[in-house]
């Protein structure tokens, strides 16, 4: 469903289909569209847990799934390019593979960090992620790196990292 | 200690220590200390957008993750048992036509969970970022289409 082909207002839709535009306007990346569909979604009175657990919980799961998303993109790439140089023995190729491990391990220390300072499991958050079984380096990697991913970490958990 | 005892002293935690120690459980299995904790939450009444549209969109975006997820651990699954058989590890051919088997059987359920549920395949893609990856083919297993095709659904339908 494309947010152009409907004929009628936001507000007549069925609440999935708000939520299927709502998604689609956010792959999109287009904040008008999004903003319209979100303007136009029914309030309710509804009575939930409270908003601060729904928060962490939401975003503590969403960390350890993007966490394990980049995670393994990176291992993949990694694995690439090193086949790639198994295969021409090309330095750019194997600087390449480097490059992708410093991601890995850059990732590894943020969220070590991250953890510590939200007093979570760092072993419960990789076991979400699927990696808890992985090689756990020590502490290191670039620290530019480390930082950008310590800031990603925090924004997804809706932490700011002041 | 008793539950009743136990819940009392969840019941002092603050929400966000609550939602920490519910992560902790889901890692350790450990389904009693989860219902403990989930008994002794607070509720409280708020004005939110409709639920039917909240939980969808959350269920959308949670299926993206989880299908990025899948995707690319089967990905380099996939090339670390090529590198492996490049290497003459002939059994490594096995693991990595599985992992292919497994990206097809995911492929092709997305694509009728999302026939299904009227979303584009595209958003699903993008936000899993592996939108325009390689093409692993047709001729998905029926077997492994029907267990994504279960998860895909239940994901979007909380």
């Amino acid at each position: 469903m494309k947010a152009a082909q409907i004929d009628k207002p936001y507000s007549k839709l069925t609440p999935h289909e708000q939520a299927a535009l709502a998604f689609e306007a956010i792959a999109s990346n287009d904040d008008g569209a999004r903003e319209m569909i979100v303007g136009s979604v029914e309030h309710k009175d509804y009575r939930c847990t409270h908003w601060d657990f729904r928060s962490r919980l939401s975003g503590l799961t969403t960390l350890a799934s993007y966490y394990a998303l980049i995670y393994w993109k990176s291992r993949t790439y990694m694995e690439v390019a090193n086949s790639k140089y198994n295969e021409r023995g090309d330095e750019a190729d194997q600087q390449a593979a480097f490059a992708f491990l410093g991601r890995v391990l850059a990732m590894e220390t943020a969220l070590q960090d991250v953890c510590a300072k939200l007093n979570i499991d760092v072993l419960a958050v990789k076991k979400h992620a699927r990696c808890d079984d992985e090689y756990t380096p020590d502490k290191c990697g670039n620290g530019e790196l480390v930082e950008e991913f310590v800031g990603l970490f925090m924004g997804i958990v809706g932490v700011n990292n002041g | 200690m008793q539950h009743a005892q136990v819940e009392k002293l969840y019941n002092k935690l603050t929400p966000v220590e609550q939602a920490n120690l519910v992560v902790e459980a889901i890692a350790r299995n450990d389904d009693d200390e989860m219902e403990v904790i989930v008994n002794s939450l607070e509720k409280r009444t708020y004005r939110i957008w409709n639920p039917e549209y909240t939980f969808r969109k959350e269920g959308l975006m949670t299926l993206a993750l989880i299908y990025g997820v899948s995707y690319w651990k089967h990905r380099e699954l996939f090339m670390r048992a090529m590198s492996a058989c490049d290497k003459g590890n002939k059994e490594a051919t096995f693991i990595f036509l599985q992992a292919a088997a497994q990206i097809r059987g995911m492929e092709s359920a997305l694509k009728t969970v999302c026939n299904e549920i009227k979303v584009d395949v595209d958003a699903i893609k993008t936000l899993a970022d592996c939108k325009g990856e390689i093409d692993f083919g047709d001729n998905a297993d029926p077997e492994i289409v029907a267990k994504y095709t279960e998860l895909f659904i239940n994901l979007v339908s909380l």
